[in-house]
This record gives C-alpha cells, sequence and structure tokens, in this order.
C-alpha cells in the first residue's frame, strides 16, 4: 500500500472491534514506507502492547526509535523503561491539551496517529472544538504529515461524527461479522458467543480486512471513502 | 464492586440485562420507571447507570434531566433504539455520556461501560485533584 502524504485517515467503529490493531498495522506501513518520525499519542494502549504488536508482524525492531510517545494511558514504570524516545506526557484529557500538543509540533514534518480521539471529545458537545482541532490538523496535512487518528462509537452525538467525517480524507469503519452477542428485546436469552468465538471472529474480520486495505490504491485517499460498515462481508 | 442502575419499563429485558452484568461481577440495581430509579437513587450512589429513553410517564430523557438536577456526576449511558439519529443527538444534550444502541450487542455493552468508567474516573480526578 501507498501511503500518500498530506492525508488524514478516520477509523472509527465501537469498542472492541479491531482499531487499535488496525492502526498498528497502518503504523507498520509507516515505518517501513516513510522515514519522518511519527508522533503516537496513544490513550488506549501501553508501548509494550504496541511493539509488542509492531514486532510480530515483522517490523524492524530498529525502526521503532522512530516513534514518538505522547503517552496519555498512566503507563506503568516498566513501561517507561521499555521505551526511551517519550516525548510528551498528558494528564488532563480534553481538547484544549490535544490543541497544545499539535500546535507544538505543528512546524515539524512529522506522521502523527492519535489512539483515540475519542478521549479527548469524551463529553464534548460544541462544534467549535472539532473545528478548532481540524484546523490545526489542516495546518499538518499542509506540510504534508500524514495523520491517523481512531474514534469509538457510541461516545459522541452524531454531529460530531458527521463533522469528522466531513474533513478527513478517508474513513474506515470497523465492525464485528456476527450477531451472536445480541440481546433482544422479549427474548429469553439469545445467542451467547462461546468464550474463544469473538475473538476468533474478530481475527478473521481483521485479517480480511488488512488484506484488503493493503490493495487500496492511493487514489482512494484524494477523496471522502467509505470502506464499508462491515469489512467482512465488503471486502472479504 | 462497582454498582450499576438498570432503568427499562420492559421487566423482562430488564430481568436479562440485569443477570448479564451480575455475571460480569457488577453489582446491579434494577428499576422498571424512571420515577422508581430516582427513589433509588436516594439510598444508592451507583458508579454508572443505563437509562432506556422509551418509558411511560417520565421518559428517559425527563428522568436524566432530574438526576442531573440532583447535582448527580454520575455517568449515564442512554439506551437508544439503533437508527434513531435524533435520539442520540436529544440524549447527550441532556447530558448523556454515551449511548448503547437497541438490540444490545453483549460485548459493546460492556466494553462501553468499562470506557465510560475508566474515563469519567480520570476526568473526575483532574477535575478534583
Amino acid at each position: 500500500m501507498q501511503i500518500p502524504e498530506g492525508c488524514v485517515v478516520m477509523i472509527s467503529g465501537a469498542l472492541g472491534t479491531g482499531k487499535s490493531d488496525l492502526t498498528n498495522k497502518l503504523l507498520g506501513h509507516l515505518l517501513s514506507e516513510k522515514s519522518e518520525e511519527i508522533v503516537y499519542i496513544t490513550t488506549e494502549l501501553t508501548p509494550m502492547e504496541i511493539e509488542g504488536s509492531l514486532l510480530s508482524s515483522g517490523v524492524d525492531k530498529n525502526a521503532l526509535s522512530r516513534i514518538r510517545y505522547i503517552d496519555g494511558t498512566r503507563w506503568s514504570i516498566e513501561d517507561y523503561k521499555r521505551v526511551s524516545h517519550i516525548t510528551g506526557v498528558v494528564n488532563h484529557m480534553n481538547s484544549k491539551n490535544l490543541k497544545d500538543i499539535l500546535a507544538s509540533i505543528q512546524n515539524k514534518r512529522v506522521n502523527i496517529i492519535i489512539n483515540s480521539l475519542s478521549t479527548f471529545l469524551f463529553r464534548i458537545n460544541a462544534k467549535n472544538e472539532i473545528k478548532h482541532f481540524y484546523e490545526k490538523i489542516l495546518h499538518l496535512k499542509s506540510r504534508g504529515s500524514f495523520l491517523l487518528f481512531t474514534v469509538h462509537d457510541y461516545l459522541h452525538p452524531p454531529h460530531v461524527y458527521a463533522s469528522l467525517e466531513s474533513r478527513v480524507d478517508l474513513v474506515i469503519k470497523t465492525d464485528l461479522a456476527d450477531e451472536d452477542i445480541t440481546l433482544q428485546k422479549n427474548t429469553e436469552f439469545l445467542l451467547y458467543s462461546a468464550a474463544g468465538r469473538k475473538t476468533a471472529s474478530s481475527i478473521h474480520i481483521q485479517r480480511k480486512c488488512f488484506k484488503n486495505l493493503f490493495k487500496l490504491d492511493k487514489n482512494m485517499f484524494k477523496k471522502s471513502f467509505y470502506i464499508t460498515n462491515n469489512l467482512n462481508v465488503m471486502l472479504g | 464492586m462497582v454498582k450499576i442502575l438498570c432503568v427499562d419499563d420492559d421487566p423482562e429485558f430488564l430481568r436479562i440485562l440485569g443477570r448479564m452484568l451480575e455475571e460480569k461481577g457488577y453489582e446491579v440495581y434494577l428499576a422498571e420507571s424512571g420515577k422508581k430509579a430516582l427513589e433509588i437513587l436516594k439510598d444508592v450512589s451507583p458508579d454508572l447507570i443505563l437509562l432506556d429513553i422509551m418509558m411511560p410517564e417520565l421518559d428517559g430523557w425527563e428522568t436524566l434531566r432530574e438526576i442531573k438536577n440532583t447535582g448527580s456526576t454520575t455517568p449515564v449511558i442512554m439506551l437508544t433504539i439503533m437508527y434513531a439519529i435524533e435520539d442520540r443527538e436529544k440524549s447527550f444534550e441532556h447530558g448523556a455520556d454515551a449511548h448503547v444502541p437497541k438490540p444490545i450487542r453483549k460485548m459493546q455493552l460492556f466494553k462501553t461501560i468499562e470506557w465510560v468508567l475508566k474515563n469519567s474516573t480520570r476526568r473526575h480526578s483532574v477535575a478534583n485533584p
């Protein structure tokens, strides 16, 4: 897959549908394709999880030193010992701090990953917040930065999703394929998934998704493009 | 133990939801109406509230407004209809923290509960160090 310059990608989906895994896969491609540093603002994963995922998918260990972490997860001391290239720590999860972070790196040619943007936008209902956030993004984009962020479903008002989707170059939506975890009204018990089934299903979808995603032509990044609501069905 | 108050006028759904959450290890309180929920809240301080919208007498939004009027900062997840965009928008306008669409997908409900609990605490601790 060719990752173009000056491109903004949004990965959205419910919690547990593979957004972080997909993000790490794309991060692996960024590391192999581009020589710039990557600022990874993480509020979901520890570096151990991120780097473990990268190494298991074949990313060169030396390439990991080009990741600059900004910690929003309250890492453990062990995590800090493991990663020597930490750029900053975010203790206060709000949109102002996110804007400050982006402002601090806006004059550099770097690629940026925010996983997840939801943590910064949680309990925010104002359109202005999105507008201000995107102004920073546009500036970074104009400098050729590639930016990727994840957004969780169900945590924001619909207008927030619409506002974000209307501004990015590519929207990737993740979902699980099967409905075996559904609970419906007036039904005694619906289908409960066996312990391992959910995971197996999730991995299956992600693998299909990655395989097909890597076939995307870079021209797709130049326009607003929805892959699908259900990657398994549409891309499988 | 984390306490969750579930509010829904469908007793069967409420029973199944309650059992599901108890199996997950939560301490569960059940209310079949908004009015009953407000009564429970006089005695119990839950860590999270799951609140249905379509209920007779006090609907979910009116119940949410009453809860907020007490000064409660307990996070609230609304149970919304899958494609009802306006209901979702209105829920957030009334102060909901998240929503989960019906029919409920068990894993998504659990994940959303865990995320909201975690992030509400983080924000709360920032606001009140």
